[in-house]
Order: C-alpha cells, then structure tokens, then sequence
C-alpha cells in the first residue's frame, strides 16, 4: 500500500490539476494594475462594502455600526485617492466583478451615504412600522463618521447626529441640545469575531456564486441574490450578528429568517459601490402564542465618493463633552 | 524546463522593473495561488495573498541578488505570507466559521456527483488539503511543485532532516487518512 500511495503522489499534480486546481482563474490585466499601483501606499481594509450596506439596521440610535464604515476609509492620507480607472471586463463574472469591487474598496477615501430602514410588521389585521432614514458622511484623517439618523417610531420622530471615531462617539438627540460623549461601542481589534470582518462579505457571495445573478444597466453592474430559508438563517444572524448591539441580536434571536434579497449595483468603470438594497423577510413567535410576520428593508444610495472631505468634529462638540 | 530557460534569457534581457514584474507575474501568478491555496483553503483569500506576494516582490525587486532563483523567492515570500495568516487568531476563527458555514450550506449531492465526489483524484486531493499544515506543505512542495529537498530547506527555512521526517510522516499520515476515508484530520 505504500507502493502504491507513493505512485499516488508522483501523480499529485495531475491529480490536483483536475480536481481542485481545475477552475483556477486569473484575470491578468488586474492583476498587473494592482501590483503596478502598490507603489502608492494604502492601509488595507480589505471589502468592507457588505459592512455599509448593513449600517442602517438599527431600530433605535445605534451608531457602533459606523466604524464599519470608518473601516472602508484610509483615513492617513487626507489627499483624495486617484480612482482605479480599470477597463471594463471583457466577458464579466459575478466573480469577476466581485473581485474588482473587492479591491476597489482600497481607493476609497470619504464617501456620502443616504440611506432608509424600515421594519414592518403584521400580527393578523395589526399592522405597524418602524422608520428609520439619514445620511452618513465618512472621511477626514481619523477618521470622522457624522451621522444624522431620523427615527419613526410610535408617531414620535426623533432624530439623532451623531460624530463618530473609531474610539469616541458625540452625539445628541432631538429635544436635548446638549452632547453626549462615549466610547465608541463594539471593537475593530483583529480577533474579535463581534467586529465586522471583510471575509464575512463579498467572499460569502463568491462562495454562492449559484445564487447570485448578473446584469448590466446603463453604467452600472447590478448583482442580485436570493437567498431561501432553511440553513442560511444562522448564517443571516451570524453575519448581522457582527454589526449588531446586544438588545438587537437578541432581538434578531427570536427572528425566523425566510428570506434574503439582495441587490448591490456598482459602477462599470471603477467597481465602486452605487447603492444597496436589502430585504428579509420572516416571522417572529409571540409571547402569546401568535406569529408576526416580519418585513426588514434596508436601502443605501451612494454618492460624492472621493469627492471630499475633510470631516472634523466641531470645536463646540468638543467642549461641551469635555 | 523550457519554459525555464525561456524565462532566464527574459531575465538576462528585462531591465525595467515593469517588464520582469510582468513576466514574472504571467509566469507564477497561478502557481503562487495555488500554493497560497493549499494553505488557507480558500479562493478568495489566496486570491489576496497572491497580489501581496507580488507587490512585496515588485517593491523589492532592487534588493534581489539573485542567490536563488525568482520561483524560490516568490514562493518564500508566499510561505511566509501564508504562515503569518495561519498564525492570526482572527483567521483561526473565520476558520472555524468558515466550517460552519460549509456545513449548513451542504446540499444533497446528485448520484452522479456522489460519484465522481468519491473518485480516487478528489479523494486524494481533499485527503492532502486536510493534513495538518506541516505535514501539507511538504507534501505539495516535494510532490507537486517538484522542488529538491535542498530548496525545500531554504524555502521553510528548516534542516535536512526534519524535511525528510516531515515528508515520511506526511506520507504515513496521509496513506491511514486515505485509506479510511477521513478527510478532516488537521
């Protein structure tokens, strides 16, 4: 037998070669653009675009989500980055693309994002909404979220700015004049698995490649998944689990996950995200015995990439907090 | 071997720095990936270390001396990429998710893929992937990448004899693995 595991293994490479190494794909022109640009220095964040789009789940004022985002953001050099002009793929992938958008994530430097939340809910002939919208601006040396978030809920609209660090959270709520400061909640440490993590995004897709479909529209690639329930709830809660306080994970505990669509649209030439939009639908038992059945959406539109900024916190916000 | 040669006549004759890094990427790229491959067993990730090889290999393409080859080089820098990303902790947990994730997203396999999934190559290859690190990494470097034990020493940085160790307990790890079909050991 050790004849023969030894005449195995000098066929290793053709072994390998048809089976695991069989699909192995590399898109040269890429590769060569981003070696040749390495000169420029950039501090990987890796593909943080799934993190963005999952900023606005959030009932209530939840701004930990915001160092998501920080992460997307080189925030040591305030010059704005010279955007990858890539050609377009000749013969696009949703692997392809997926790759590029991975990547362009390192020619981010400030960005705007508007974005909408809402959560429905129905209990029989009982219908109810919670809304949430705003705009999150990100850029600046450290660099500076600043969040402006409305909430709908219960007929009373509050509506939330907020600044945020990687370490420090300002912010104040609609009735209060008055700043608040504190530190900045959940951690970016490598680590720790609460923190958002690159390889739980656009690699996910990559994985499901079956699920996702691709389509062209005017400038813009638009990639669509749509994911069923059974096992992918854990991984739905999982994933959301990362950028979630822990009322809201225990809320998402009770959440029967049926369904996930989501839609990512990016710009043909330079692979960087235009908007998002996530729906799940689910139910949710009762402390009486019923069922609720549950509609979460969540959209973001982007915009003004690179185009500015240099976002500080006020000296006002800064004094009142001391 | 020709290839070889064809590629120390390019070296001899590219100067700029953009030509040879382009060679050398046209050259290794896919090797260096699937060497990275068979450490961190996913795509995507060894997608990424592959580009870090070559940046760090094109931003020290000055400070070459030549003592070994550009192959042995690149793939020293790729062993050393992949080691540190097994080290970090971070990447040991993905790991365990990552796990997770495969399980619960395991479909019933058609009959026909049920088959082929037992074929002896798959076996064998996914038997290799699951061996515990040093013992994989011998394996693929001596057996696929045809390198000579004394490249093998440079490249891992470690003696004769404890190649040759690793490679006999390798095999003898693999040959039970194989055998009883356990493709998880690590």
């Amino acid at each position: 037998m050790v004849m023969v595991m030894e005449d195995k293994l000098r066929d290793l490479k053709k072994c390998m070669n048809q089976t695991v190494f069989k699909k192995v794909d590399f898109d040269r022109e890429y590769s060569l653009h981003v070696v040749k640009q390495a000169e420029r220095k950039t501090t990987k964040r890796g593909p943080v675009l799934k993190q963005r789009l999952l900023s606005g789940f959030s009932v209530v004022v939840c701004i930990g989500f915001i160092l998501i985002a920080l992460l997307s953001v080189t925030g040591l050099n305030q010059s704005p980055h010279p955007q990858a002009q890539l050609t377009a793929l000749k013969s696009p992938t949703v692997s392809g693309i997926l790759n590029r958008a991975s990547k362009a994530e390192d020619h981010l430097s400030s960005f705007h994002e508007a974005f909408n939340f809402t959560i429905s809910a129905q209990d029989g002939k009982d219908k109810f909404n919670v809304a949430s919208d705003g705009t999150l601006d990100v850029g600046g040396q450290l660099p500076v979220g600043h969040l402006i978030l409305h909430s709908h809920e219960a007929g009373k609209p509050t509506t939330t700015e907020a600044y945020v660090t990687n370490s420090t959270t300002y912010s104040r709520i609609s009735g209060d004049p008055k700043w608040t400061k504190k530190a900045t909640q959940g951690t970016i440490q490598t680590g720790d698995t609460k923190s958002y993590d690159p390889y739980n995004d656009l690699p996910l897709l990559k994985k499901h490649l079956d699920l996702v479909q691709l389509t062209k529209k005017d400038n813009s690639y638009v990639l669509d998944a749509n994911i069923e329930k059974g096992n992918f709830s854990q991984i739905i809660k999982d994933y959301f689990a990362a950028n979630l306080t822990q009322n809201m994970i225990q809320t998402f505990d009770q959440l029967n996950l049926d369904h996930l669509h989501c839609t990512y649209v990016f710009d043909k030439n330079t692979y960087l995200p235009e908007s998002t939009k996530l729906v799940a639908k689910g139910s949710m038992d009762t402390q009486t015995g019923g069922t609720i059945q549950v509609t979460i959406s969540f959209i973001i539109n982007f915009s003004k990439i690179n185009q500015f900024q240099n976002i500080t916190i006020p000296e006002n916000v800064l004094s009142e907090t001391k | 071997m020709m290839r070889n040669e064809v590629f120390k006549i390019l070296e001899k004759n590219t100067k700029h720095p953009d030509q040879l890094i382009t060679s050398l990427i046209d050259t290794y790229w896919i090797t260096i990936k699937k060497l990275a491959f068979t450490y961190v067993k996913d795509w995507g990730l060894a997608e990424d270390i592959t580009q870090d090889v070559f940046i760090n290999c094109y931003q020290n393409l000055g400070n070459f001396r030549g003592e070994a080859s550009y192959k042995t080089w690149l793939f020293q820098i790729a062993v050393n990429r992949c080691r540190d990303i097994l080290r970090n902790k971070r990447f040991k947990t993905l790991f365990i998710f990552d796990d997770l994730k495969d399980l619960l997203f395991k479909k019933e396999p058609s009959a026909e893929h049920r088959f082929m999934s037992i074929a002896e190559d798959e076996h064998l290859s996914q038997t290799i992937l699951a061996l515990p690190t040093k013992y994989r990494e011998v394996i693929i470097l001596f057996y696929y990448e045809d390198l000579s034990l004394k490249d093998m020493q440079v490249l891992l940085n470690l003696n004769l004899s404890t190649i040759k160790t690793r490679l006999k307990r390798a095999k003898a790890l693999l040959k039970k693995q194989y055998e009883s079909g356990d493709g998880h050991g690590r």
